[in-house]
């Protein structure tokens, strides 16, 4: 089972907090020095425990309930993604010049107190959701070609790498350590032609691009060999040793005018974590992020080696960044190097661009002329200030960092990149859906504040109109007080945004005045939507979960709660922006029904002209309907269903099943519980074919008729060995 | 600001700042809500008292989970010494149980079929959502291990959800 299920079985202890009371008794006892100052032994607080006096039972767990509408605290906390500018850079970025200076900046940056904001366990994504980072989504959706689907991307002409991808073919998927290239059209003879196992070269791929002449596999890799410098050092206070493994993202181009023997034809290799990448014809940009270990610069235990990369292009060996060539980004140092890569699939000659930045970034949108890398910067202005506790006096909650968002915006041209501006917005941007570009300005969607927090600390969502140089042309501010953005789609001159906290507020902006973007309009609806799919320019899809509100007892008092249900479709009409309307609604099984709709948008299938939505779906039923024991709405129901729903999609009817195709057996279907959960057998994508819809899992590919899903033919992959 | 001030105000920052992640990693990975809070605690109040010795040579994040990671140490060898079987967490504490929220009763009782470094690595990656390198970091473990500790953490959890049916 993939590790994301997981996650998402277990989010609502992601969203545990330490309670109140116990925080405030803390809090207070921080606060008494005297106390501290004669009780100095590391070793035994058995004086102090009567002070603190924190109860061993009584935990309240207020909060716990909410599970789809806490944030999640550690996601706030910014990754850094650093793109590397070459040669040309733009002149208004100091370059870092050398290994001392590297130690200067990052010595000043903790003393400032600006490091400690960063997240340093890592150069790693932090957000599944960045992983998969999409574009802008077109106003209307169509594929490259009628003949068949492609992979459902936020901007048209941006393709995004995913685990499945088809030429109207053959279907290439990502499938364990291989990558398999399979022939499924004509459907009644369907067949594999190649496996590319990947075990021996010790990559694990991830995702994949194929056009005309290439295929990419974009996977992940470790090297050792290049960090010889004291690997096994142990630091003198016995904290943590350093990470061996590089960890690195590789990048394996084929020629694949053979389909049953490609032939590899370049190798590229960056130093670091894969944050997400684009296709743009045949200009391919990589951004990856490599973590410093600048505790052990500052030590002087290690000295690190800026990152390196590999072009087979080039030559075989190891090309290593230039202190000389990576530059930084004066008022945000972060422990981290950004690495931002272009290169020409077309041009073999052409070596690829690698640009290297201290500095971070974990969200990118890129449109068909430019990449924006965002990244989370805390600034706590009270500490700043020098009067960390004046705040304190007058609550005793804690107070929270506020997060900004920084954007880097580099151009795009033929598989070069070029670094272009720098700004700041307040708050935190959720995905790669919450920017957007159109005409040249940008515009991002933010949650500022605590979802929890009362008074000055509430949550507040805004929007953000930036010129091309990034500086803010116009804003709204304090939209939904107390709820956070669900989701965001920017389509045009509109904004679409999501929030919740009880309720869905659906809210519809008007973008067209840069300088004075406006509300709209507002629907509010139970249930929330993840994702947000434009159908035409007057109607949206939103996908997400249906909603119910039950009173809760808390101790003495009754709080109102919401609980999610089944999944739920809806179709909105935004012809009258002023009164949006939920015109079609659709739920999905019962509590613990899930898709990976709703936290990847390449999952879907969506085709107006053929009215075909499609995406995969587990789900979960309660079979005895009528229960009305206490706690009805939170019980989760049986796994009864893995695979592909199909429906028809037209103005007139809203959502019609068309049908459902799974690769289990019915006799796995009627196993009790979810032991076939985990299996092979799982549907991750669908597409379509000429009139011919493939459903695709790590053991089958099946076809089915577009029209009626009469069965046509079934392709076993074998299990790799 | 005398060195005690400034060493309270620190230990605050890091409480608002981190007291809610140390918390879950605490309760989720030891599984034991009786003493939760008060480990919490301690963590903090060590955090306070040695701060002064603190070189930031690191972000006070990276120290504040090195603390962490010691004294939960501390307290899992202590417990061991006393045999003291609450740590595997084999009973429902009353603080949880009274308010019944079937959600998440079900998903905590569920870790307690771990290990604990299995507890550990599961609530570093999955619940807290971590990579792995991070999960190493915190762990002091090399990234193999955290992989191969979360795999079969993955299997035992599977296999429990095909068994209770």
């Amino acid at each position: 089972m993939d590790i994301n299920v997981w996650k998402e079985r277990y989010k609502a202890l992601s969203e545990v907090e330490l309670p109140e009371g116990s925080k405030a008794k803390l809090n207070k006892a921080l606060e008494s020095g005297q106390l501290i100052g004669s009780e100095r032994s590391t070793r035994s607080f058995g004086g102090l425990r009567f002070l603190v006096g924190v109860p061993a039972a009584a935990l309240l767990l207020v909060g716990v309930f909410l599970v789809a509408t806490l944030p999640k605290q550690a996601a706030t906390l910014p990754k850094q993604v650093v793109m590397q500018l070459p040669e040309k850079s733009t002149p208004d970025l100091p370059i870092l010049g050398s290994y001392d200076n590297l130690k200067t900046l990052l010595t000043e940056a903790q003393a400032a107190g600006t490091l400690v904001s960063g997240f340093t366990f890592g150069g790693a994504v932090q957000s599944k959701k960045t992983l998969s980072s999409l574009d802008r989504i077109p106003n209307t959706y169509s594929s490259n070609s009628d003949v068949y689907s492609s992979t459902n991307v936020q901007v048209q002409g941006v393709d995004e790498a995913d685990v499945v991808k088809t030429d109207g073919q053959y279907v290439y998927q990502v499938n364990g350590e291989r990558v398999i290239i399979a022939q499924v059209a004509p459907s009644e003879s369907m067949k594999i032609i190649n496996s590319i196992d990947f075990t021996s070269a010790k990559v694990t791929p991830q995702e994949l691009y194929v056009d005309r002449e290439h295929m990419v596999v974009i996977g992940n890799s470790f090297t050792s060999s290049v960090t010889p410098e004291n690997p096994t050092e142990k630091k003198p206070n016995g904290s943590w040793s350093p990470v061996q493994l590089s960890p690195t993202v590789k990048v394996i181009i084929y020629d694949i005018s053979n389909k049953a023997n490609v032939t590899k034809l370049r190798e590229l290799e960056l130093e670091g974590v894969y944050v997400a990448s684009r296709k743009i014809d045949s200009a391919l940009y990589l951004v990856a992020n490599k973590y410093l270990d600048y505790y052990g610069i500052l030590n002087g235990s290690t000295e690190q080696h800026p990152p390196f990369y590999l072009d087979t292009a080039v030559n075989n060996g190891i090309i290593r960044a230039d202190f000389a060539n990576i530059r930084y980004f004066p008022d945000f140092v972060e422990p981290n190097y950004l690495t931002v890569a272009a290169l020409n699939l077309n041009d073999s000659a052409q070596p690829m661009q690698v640009e290297t930045y201290l500095g971070g970034g974990s969200n990118v949108y890129a449109s068909a002329d430019n990449l924006y890398v965002a990244v989370g910067r805390a600034v706590n202005s009270a500490k700043k200030e020098g009067q960390p506790s004046a705040k304190q006096k007058d609550t005793l909650g804690p107070a929270y960092p506020q997060t900004n968002t920084v954007v880097y915006k580099f151009a795009l041209a033929k598989g070069r990149v070029k670094y272009q501006a720098q700004g700041e917005l307040p708050g935190r941007v959720l995905n790669q859906f919450s920017m957007d570009e159109d005409q040249g300005y940008f515009r991002a969607a933010t949650t500022k504040g605590q979802f929890l927090g009362t008074g000055e600390l509430s949550s507040t969502n805004n929007v953000y109109i930036l010129d091309q140089n990034l500086r803010q042309t116009g804003k709204i501010e304090d939209i939904a007080p107390g709820e956070r953005i669900y989701s965001v789609r920017f389509a045009d001159d509109r904004a679409y945004v999501v929030t919740f906290k009880q309720v869905d507020p659906f809210f519809v902006i008007d973008l067209k005045d840069v300088k004075s973007p406006k509300i709209l309009g507002a629907l509010k609806i139970p249930g929330y939507s993840d994702y947000l799919q434009p159908y035409d320019s007057t109607h949206i899809i939103g996908f997400g979960k249906d909603t119910v509100t039950q009173s809760k007892q808390f101790g003495n008092g009754t709080q109102e709660m919401e609980f999610y249900q089944g999944m739920k479709l809806a179709l909105f009409d935004v012809s009258d922006v002023a009164h949006p309307k939920e015109m079609f609604k659709q739920v999905i099984g019962d509590r613990g029904t899930d898709s990976e709709l709703l936290r990847n948008h390449k999952a879907l299938l969506f085709d107006k002209d053929k009215n075909l939505l499609s995406f995969p779906v587990t789900v979960a039923e309660i079979n005895d309907k009528n229960s009305t024991s206490k706690g009805n709405q939170l019980q989760y129901g049986e796994y009864t269903f893995q695979g592909a729903y199909v429906y028809n999609l037209d103005l007139s009817n809203g959502f019609t099943l068309r049908g459902k195709v799974t690769h289990l057996t019915d006799q796995e279907l009627l196993t009790p519980r979810r032991n076939w959960l985990s299996n092979d057998k799982s549907i991750m994508r669908i597409i379509y074919i000429g009139d011919t819809l493939y459903t695709i899992s790590q053991a089958e590919i099946k076809a089915n008729n577009l029209a009626d899903l009469k069965e046509i033919n079934t392709l076993l992959i074998p299990a790799q060995k | 600001m005398n060195k005690q001030t400034e060493a309270c105000e620190a230990a605050k920052t890091l409480f608002e700042d981190h007291g809610d992640e140390i918390y879950r990693y605490v309760r989720f990975a030891l599984g034991n809500c009786n003493d939760t809070e008060d480990i919490v605690q301690d963590i903090f109040l060590k955090a306070l008292c040695s701060w002064s010795k603190f070189e930031h040579r690191s972000t006070s994040r990276t120290w504040l989970w090195s603390i962490t990671r010691n004294h939960l140490k501390d307290v899992i060898r202590k417990k061991a010494r006393e045999k003291n079987h609450l740590l595997i967490g084999t009973e429902r504490l009353p603080d949880v149980a009274v308010h019944d929220p079937t959600i998440h009763l079900e998903l905590e009782d569920s870790l307690r079929l771990l290990t604990l470094p299995q507890r550990q690595v599961f609530t570093l990656r999955v619940i807290m959502d971590r990579t792995n390198i991070e999960a190493a970091q915190i762990l002091g473990w090399t990234p193999l291990r955290v992989r191969v500790t979360l795999h079969r953490a993955l299997k035992k959890l599977e296999g429990l959800l095909i068994n209770d049916c």
